[in-house]
């Protein structure tokens, strides 16, 4: 976590929870959001990145995070909105330059809401910030226009096409190598496997490609552009404050795994099992039947655990619905973590010509390794479901 | 044939599509002096040219990076703002597409008043 986050953050942390989930969180983003603006307002000024030390005098200088909460749970709190929206469309912008974007999108926000208070001598509500904030468009829009690309498909539509092209595009590759890897390692020859890949890569890409425009059209020719922005409300936007949001090479590289064991969990591969052997001897790994019972449960878990990974590429930052889903995963994993742990042994070597007495006692440690294993992975699913459930109560509260 | 009516998303896609180009030459044009975002589109708005906040930025930007535009951050009343200022080759583009305005401009009004005589 960076250091501003983390300043604001110790500062929520310090505000009373009599003040309400909702008022604390406004409270936390306005913070911030001016934490931000400072730290912001010095890049320019220096026209550099800052140094660890030039951010920690910053926030120094902004208050310790008691005076933080002190200052803000005096006065009414009205930027939180606009701070979701600016890390909002963040999200979607390239790394360089995005700071300068979100830098000037917050001078014309915040200056027309100063502007708009100075005439009507009042505080401008909630409704006219989400008012002004729809004038910008959803994030995606906002943020699609500054990439100046031409797109296949309209506007509104054009910022969720070439994610969805990515997401599909990079799920096909990532399949296509993970099974050519595996035929590599199950002796089949590197050039022939590769040439495999490389040709299901090419006709699964391109149909993949087809299809996702092919549905994007038929969404831009029934209007659903117009209709989608139309519909977009900003106070739905996410806090960030509540948890980090997901980075996409976090999402990317869990989402690879998920595949890749849903592809070995249905059959489609075979993972590499052989332990050791020649034609008069071998020793193959096998999960014991106790794993048949459990198949279907596993399976629902794997797809369950690979659909939140796609959904928080479209949508890294925390939900309610994420955190329902993420505790409901995580108690079915503990549930058939603890049916497991119930009945062993979970591995079996399978044994042609080998000492069958070091082969029992390789077994064993392996056993001893799923064990301890389960355990470990009770506890941090128990953990982490927790976690979300203390911040699902904060934001039903 | 029945007289159809006009859609009006397609009279308000062609109104749009007309006043893109336009738009481009009057940010252009308007820019000769420096000033920042908010008040080069309230200077725009009050001489009849409306353009949208979320469209005007991104503009500016892409103008800027085709060396068009030059901006700097500075403050004023007490905020950092980012002023724009036309450059040296903004300044050419300029002359260029204010001649070619000129006389596409001439050459379409005589058509359409010429078409409405």
């Amino acid at each position: 976590m960076n250091p501003v986050m983390r300043h604001a953050r110790a500062a929520e942390r310090l505000i009373p929870r009599s003040e309400g989930f909702e008022r604390r969180t406004r409270i936390a983003g306005a913070i911030l959001a001016d934490l931000r603006a400072k730290a912001d307002a010095e890049r320019r000024r220096l026209d550099r990145d800052l140094t660890e030390g030039e951010v920690e005098r910053l926030l120094a200088e902004a208050g310790t995070p008691e005076q933080l909460a002190q200052r803000y749970l005096g006065g009414p709190v009205r930027q939180d909105l606009v701070e979701r929206y600016l890390a909002a469309v963040e999200r979607h912008l390239p790394k360089p330059g995005a700071s300068d974007i979100v830098a000037e999108l917050r001078e014309a926000i915040t200056g027309e809401i100063e502007r708009r208070e100075a005439e009507t001598g009042q505080a401008i509500s909630d409704d006219d910030i989400a008012g002004l904030l729809k004038t910008y468009g959803p994030p995606a829009l906002a943020a699609g226009r500054y990439s100046g690309r031409k797109a296949l498909i309209g506007e509104d539509l054009a910022p969720l096409f070439w994610p969805a092209m990515r997401i599909v595009l990079g799920i096909v590759i990532a399949a296509s190598l993970a099974i050519g890897l595996l035929a590599m390692v199950r002796g089949v020859d590197p050039w022939q496997a590769g040439a495999q890949a490389f040709n299901r890569v090419l006709e699964l890409g391109l149909m993949a490609f087809a299809q996702v425009t092919l549905v994007f059209f038929i969404l831009e020719r029934t209007g659903s552009g117009p209709r989608l922005r139309a519909a977009w409300n900003p106070k739905s936007l996410p806090a960030d404050h509540v948890r980090p949001p997901k980075s996409l090479f976090d999402s990317l590289f869990n989402l690879f795994f998920d595949v890749l064991f849903l592809l070995a969990w249905v059959g489609v591969v075979d993972l590499p099992n052989a332990l050791a052997g020649d034609r008069e001897h071998s020793v193959t790994l096998h999960l014991s039947l106790v794993w048949d019972a459990l198949w279907w449960p596993i399976l629902v878990l794997g797809v369950l655990s690979a659909v939140v990974h796609v959904a928080d590429i479209f949508h890294p930052a925390w939900s309610a619905a994420r955190a329902a889903l993420s505790i409901l995963g995580r108690a079915g994993a503990s549930l058939v973590a603890g049916a497991l742990l119930l009945d062993g042994p979970w591995i079996e070597a399978r044994v042609d010509g080998v000492d069958g007495t070091r082969i029992d006692a390789i077994a064993s440690i392996l056993n001893s390794i799923v064990q301890v294993s389960l355990v470990i992975g009770i506890l941090i699913w128990l953990a982490g479901a927790a976690i979300e459930i203390v911040r699902l109560a904060r934001w039903v509260r | 044939m029945a007289h159809m009516p006009i859609e009006p998303n397609i009279l308000e896609a062609l109104r749009l599509e007309m006043r893109r180009g336009a738009l481009v030459l009057a940010v252009l044009a308007a820019l000769r002096r420096e000033t920042y975002g908010y008040t080069l589109r309230a200077e725009l708005q009050a001489r009849g040219v409306e353009i949208d906040e979320g469209a005007l930025y991104p503009m500016l930007r892409r103008l800027e990076t085709q060396g068009l535009l030059t901006s700097q951050w500075r403050e004023d009343s007490k905020r950092q703002k980012r002023f724009y200022r036309l450059s040296v080759d903004g300044a050419a583009a300029l002359d260029v597409l204010a001649g070619e305005w000129r006389t596409l401009n001439k050459a379409i009004d005589d058509i359409v008043e010429e078409g409405g005589a």
